[in-house]
């Protein structure tokens, strides 16, 4: 393989670990604080991209347009605990499980109602121009999303690591009892976390608009990426998270720039199979902390 | 504000159950400010649930608890420790995989912004002054500690929360007795700087010559009230008291 094809597949790699770490992110807030895999989380995507699309076709800037989005998508990510899985508190997490996927369901109805069957798009932000390097190509919303993402990184870490209320999130799932009696609110702390997971959704999906393009069916598959992202890497861990987007993404450009036809589909699927087989938890979770 | 005979605490013909099983049927007692009870009895007594009563735990279904004067049955754990009343539970309820200074921090979650930020580092200090051993781990997960210095770390987190009552469920337990001494003289210096304390223990002997007065549970009752000392001499002699205790 010559250089600017390496680096063609190490620059989409790149682009790829982003998104799906980026996405990973949302599981692992929800997990971090209700050890609740959330499988709605790519309707939050769908619903960031969509939105933006439609604030940004009726003539407000991207900005804003990105903000009312999160906004929104935040809202919705609310009104999924509260009316959803806090009523379901008490259940077993098979229950609130299934509880999400209907409210996946629930959300694509209602997306379609209001935007059809259309995909829809985003010109890359600021009219970024594509930027030639060394024989590769980089879309000029790649640099966004991959800053995106790290800003998000490092924000979630500044934010568990750094304030009391990123520290009370964390010790709701270290210890819910020993938080109710350090003064913590576990059931407002579980809303902040839907809050938080739908708003970072709903910013990869104005990010990746531009790329991917979105529609109202989108969200499922980026939930299927997400979750891969989270367990592969150890969804009880950001660091793991981070390592499983990135080499999710790195081995599916990988594969595409190298196994013919559609097979490098199989790919991400094949690592989750023996990933799981292997290290049950992920490769950097805290064993015994993964349920 | 304080309650009938200068208390900080008053329990008034409390009765809880765990489900549909009684576990405390009609208990009465009360804490001064700056008094150390201690609670005994058979294993399955209702002591801890005393504890839980009072921290908002165990749902009270009849019966009154006051703190400072105020009616603070159905209030959720959450809101109590806002009070000033702090729970250190047999299990110690650590947050494993975070550091020591992250769950001293925890235990300031409740106080007021502003009032975290003036005094976290002053507070940190004090626990650290009455646990030399959590200055040296600071950094070290919770989880890795050992068991003496988990506990300290426990009572330490509940003092970031500036209690005027800590309720102590077992402090001493499973500690080697050179370690159980310390931790009990650091709670009769936590005494004598006013904080009410009302503990379990697991072995009178062990705070005998510093708690005030005790209480002896049998059946989810208080079947007496007495001087430690007083308490101990009887147990030795008659059944309320486990040969453990």
């Amino acid at each position: 393989m010559d250089f600017p094809n390496a680096l063609q597949i190490f620059i989409s790699g790149a682009n790829l670990g982003a998104i799906y770490t980026a996405l990973g992110l949302g599981f692992f807030v929800i997990y971090s604080v209700t050890r609740l895999v959330n499988l709605a989380q790519g309707e939050f995507v769908m619903l960031g991209g969509m939105l933006t699309v439609s604030f940004y076709k009726m003539g407000i800037p991207l900005v804003p347009s990105i903000t009312l989005a999160v906004i929104i998508s935040g809202l919705a990510g609310a009104g999924l605990y509260r009316f959803i899985i806090y009523p379901a508190r008490g259940y077993s997490r098979l229950t609130q499980l299934l509880l999400t996927v209907g409210f996946v369901f629930a959300i694509q109805g209602v997306a379609l109602l209001i935007w059809g069957w259309d995909f829809r798009s985003l010109p890359a932000f600021f009219n970024t121009p594509c930027i030639q390097l060394w024989g590769a190509t980089i879309f000029g919303q790649t640099p966004w999303v991959i800053g995106a993402t790290l800003v998000m990184v490092i924000g979630l870490f500044f934010f568990f690591g750094r304030t009391i209320q990123g520290k009370a999130l964390r010790a709701c799932a270290n210890e819910p009892l020993g938080a109710r009696t350090m003064g913590v609110n576990i059931d407002r702390m579980a809303l902040y976390s839907f809050i938080m997971a739908a708003g970072l959704g709903a910013v990869v999906g104005a990010m990746i608009t531009p790329l991917t393009m979105t529609s109202y069916s989108m969200g499922w598959s980026l939930t299927i990426k997400g979750v891969l992202a989270a367990f592969v890497g150890g969804i009880n861990r950001a660091e793991g998270v981070i390592l499983g987007g990135v080499a999710l993404g790195m081995m599916e450009a990988a594969a595409a720039g190298m196994v013919p036809g559609g097979y490098h589909n199989v790919i991400a699927p094949g690592i989750l199979i023996v990933v799981l087989l292997l290290r049950p938890h992920g490769i950097l979770a805290i064993p015994g902390r993964v349920e | 504000m304080v309650g009938k005979n200068n208390s900080i605490l008053d329990m008034v013909d409390v009765h809880a159950r765990y489900e549909s099983v009684p576990v405390l049927r009609g208990v009465s007692l009360y804490i001064k400010q700056g008094e150390m009870v201690v609670l005994v009895g058979r294993h399955g007594s209702g002591k801890t649930a005393i504890l839980k009563a009072i921290c908002g735990l165990l749902p009270v279904v009849k019966g009154e608890v006051l703190f400072d004067g105020l009616s603070i049955q159905g209030l959720p754990p959450e809101k109590i420790v806002g009070l000033g009343i702090a729970y250190v539970d047999e299990m110690k309820l650590l947050f494993p995989a975070m550091s020591v200074i992250d769950n001293l921090i925890l235990g300031t979650y409740h106080r007021h912004r502003r009032e975290r930020r003036d005094h976290i580092e002053q507070d940190i200090e004090t626990v650290c002054q009455l646990f030399p051993v959590l200055a040296e781990r600071k950094k070290q997960y919770a989880g890795t500690l050992s068991g003496g210095e988990q506990q300290m770390l426990a009572i330490g987190r509940a003092l970031m929360s500036r209690p005027k009552l800590l309720l102590l469920d077992c402090p001493t337990l499973g500690l080697a007795p050179k370690l159980a001494k310390k931790v009990v003289q650091a709670l009769s210096e936590l005494r004598d700087h006013g904080i009410a304390i009302l503990l379990i223990a697991q072995k009178l002997q062990q705070v005998v010559d510093v708690a005030d007065r005790g209480y002896v549970m049998e059946r989810g009752e208080i079947i007496r009230e007495d001087s430690p000392q007083e308490l101990l001499y009887v147990g030795e002699h008659s059944r309320f008291v486990s040969p453990k205790t």
